[in-house]
């Protein structure tokens, strides 16, 4: 039982068994697996249209693949003040970053040397 | 000899970086087995030392120049004179990962970089960066420590800068360099506080004389802010976009740990040097936590968001680094807040030590899962020949091993089981809960936002058609750079499989070696 426990994450309090959750995920994938070549259809074809993404009818699917720059846009949107100022701060002039270790050594000499909390 | 192994440990890379230009006229190949074998002798010195610490719970010291290497005070005096090496739980831990990346970041090199008559200097300066990061983890001496941050900030800076072909590197190096010396000299600052007070250098002779003068708070924020700067804490945290973005990717993941050393730092000055919870001391330890807490929590939450709008790839990896880094101070800070608090050690014992549990184990997951998909991201940047996400697509159907290696580091860097990121975040989560339960619901939130991100790259590069058009290297991947994300793979699904082992064997010692309450 020692054996098993160590690998029972039992400092967080609630029941985490990580290797009893793997071979449920191992079982899992077996019994799908065997189900699939048993159940699923055969008709597949590599090489054929039918593996290429369907885009609301376009045949070039290549120039609809939605660029990665435009996910989330709406979360961008949504923040857009708090990136204005979040990507002006990261301007990339080391003068702007030395500021910020003055200003932080600054702040906490206050707040232990100087004893204000 | 077993006596001799803390100083070997340092001894030998050191030494093997001065010998390699004479090894190199050998030829190249037995210029890499050499530099293999340095490599593995320093993983296999420092796993030899983990029974001995990790399990009977021993610290070693190493007094350079004695006449026996154990001995504190060799000539009877009440301080001890001379630079010694200390080697606890929390020192041992940081190294052996340290030697693990060092150890990936060469093998991912091996044909990573060209062999274009400046490899001998990468190699040399890769040596020369475990050097730094084992030196200043195993040193109990203050300005031993400034020499090995130093060597350390130089040769990641010469590492940043070392594609001097190309535009960006050598400003981003520049950059590091003045960064890492600004910070450097704050703490050699600190150091001279305390060395022209107590006439030591020594940590541990240091902290039993400490009076907690408002001299000793000048040098705590001296030495502990840059530190906090060098490891990446907001709102210090600018220049690490700026540099991981443009260094070769092993060395990009040799930089985590390298942050993660100075992180280390901040810790040990923390606990080690500042740290005595039995005197009447006047440094707050409260505010000091509340201090880390909020930087860590800033860090999480700004490094987060700036990733997720990022659309250079390492950029966004980069601030990932911020963001993971928020998790470790946010861990260590909760551990902090309530050390040595009035009601006798009850609070660090019910959740403190907890936090402080999760924060250490964080910092060694980080080394693995945002060391591998630095590497994963290499090869994303090898195959289409840059870094801006919108140019790559459909490397799932080209790099199978790759996209396993990027699925691996992602769902673990977001927290998904059973990875090791999961291990620690929930101990995080769980311990940052009963100190306050808002700290744990932003970090929470942080988590899906990281999960997000990295879904936005693995659309952008692994999903969609095969372009072999944007290719501009279709060779198969060396034997070194899979077998780099593969071990990296391996330490991840292992520490999270079995979470309570390495917490027994690896995070509970490094503790111990911090605190003196348990």
């Amino acid at each position: 039982m020692d054996f098993l426990n160590r690998f029972i994450a039992q400092n967080t309090g609630i029941l985490w068994y990580p290797s009893l959750l793997l071979g449920i995920l191992i079982i899992l994938v077996i019994v799908l697996t065997v189900w699939g070549r048993l159940f699923f259809r055969r008709d597949y074809n590599k090489n054929s249209p039918q593996v290429k993404p369907f885009n609301s009818g376009n045949l070039e699917e290549i120039d609809y693949n939605i660029a990665s720059s435009n996910l989330f846009w709406g979360f961008r949107k949504a923040l857009e003040s708090y990136y204005a100022v979040m990507i002006s701060s990261h301007s990339g002039d080391l003068n702007d970053y030395l500021k910020w270790l003055a200003i932080s050594i600054a702040i906490c000499f206050l707040l232990i040397a100087g004893g204000l909390l | 000899m077993t006596e001799h192994l803390p100083v070997l440990i340092i001894a030998v890379p050191l030494l093997a970086a001065f010998v390699l230009p004479i090894v190199r006229i050998l030829g190249v190949i037995p210029r890499d087995i050499f530099v293999f074998s340095v490599f593995i002798a320093v993983n296999v010195m420092l796993m030899s030392l983990i029974p001995d610490i990790c399990i009977y719970n021993k610290t070693l010291h190493y007094v350079l120049g004695a006449a026996s290497p154990s001995t504190l005070t060799p000539e009877g005096l009440a301080f001890p004179i001379r630079i010694v090496l200390k080697i606890d739980g929390f020192s041992l831990l940081m190294a052996v990962f340290s030697a693990i990346v060092g150890l990936v970041g060469f093998l991912y090199s091996h044909k990573f970089v060209p062999e274009d008559g400046r490899k001998n200097y990468y190699v040399i300066l890769l040596l020369l960066m475990l050097v730094g990061m084992i030196g200043l983890e195993f040193t109990n001496d203050l300005f031993n420590f400034f020499v090995f941050l130093e060597i350390l900030s130089i040769s990641c800076a010469a590492l940043v800068a070392f594609r001097t072909n190309q535009k960006h590197p050598p400003y981003a190096g520049y950059k590091y360099l003045l960064v890492s010396s600004l910070a450097t000299s704050f703490f050699l600052l600190g150091v001279g506080l305390c060395y022209a007070q107590y006439g030591s250098f020594n940590m541990d002779y240091i902290n039993r004389m400490l009076n907690h003068s408002l001299l000793d708070r000048v040098a705590l924020v001296f030495m502990i802010i840059p530190l906090a700067m060098k490891a990446g804490a907001v709102p210090m945290h600018m220049w690490v976009a700026d540099t991981y973005s443009e260094a070769p990717a092993p060395v990009t993941a040799m930089l985590v740990t390298a942050s993660q050393a100075s992180l280390y730092g901040v810790f040990r000055l923390s606990f080690t040097l500042f740290g005595n919870s039995t005197a009447n001391i006047s440094i707050n330890y409260h505010t000091l936590g509340w201090i880390i807490i909020i930087l860590g929590v800033l860090s999480m939450f700004i490094g987060v968001t700036m990733a997720l709008v990022q659309h250079d790839v390492k950029r966004l990896m980069a601030f990932h680094s911020v963001s993971q880094t928020g998790y470790m101070l946010l861990g260590v800070g909760v551990g902090i807040a309530v050390y040595a608090g009035h009601d006798g050690g009850a609070a660090f014992h019910q959740y403190g030590k907890l936090a402080m549990t999760g924060g250490i184990f964080h910092i060694i997951n980080n080394s693995m899962y945002k060391g591998l998909l630095f590497l994963t991201a290499g090869v994303m940047v090898r195959r289409f020949g840059t870094a801006n996400l919108d140019r790559m697509i459909g490397m799932a159907h080209r790099d199978v091993f790759t996209t396993i290696a990027f699925i691996v580091g992602a769902l673990a860097i977001a927290g998904i089981p059973p990875f090791s990121g999961f291990a620690s975040k929930l101990i995080i989560f769980e311990s940052v809960y009963h100190f306050n339960p808002f700290l744990s619901v932003i970090a929470m939130f942080v988590s899906v936002l990281t999960l997000a991100s990295f879904l936005k790259v693995f659309y952008g590069a692994f999903l969609g058609p095969e372009r072999k058009d944007l290719l501009v290297d279709n060779n198969p991947l060396p034997h070194g750079m899979t077998a780099g994300m593969g071990i990296m793979c391996l330490f991840i699904l292992i520490m999270g499989i079995a979470p309570e082992a390495v917490i027994k064997y690896l995070i509970d010692p490094a503790i111990a070696g911090l605190v003196k309450i348990l």
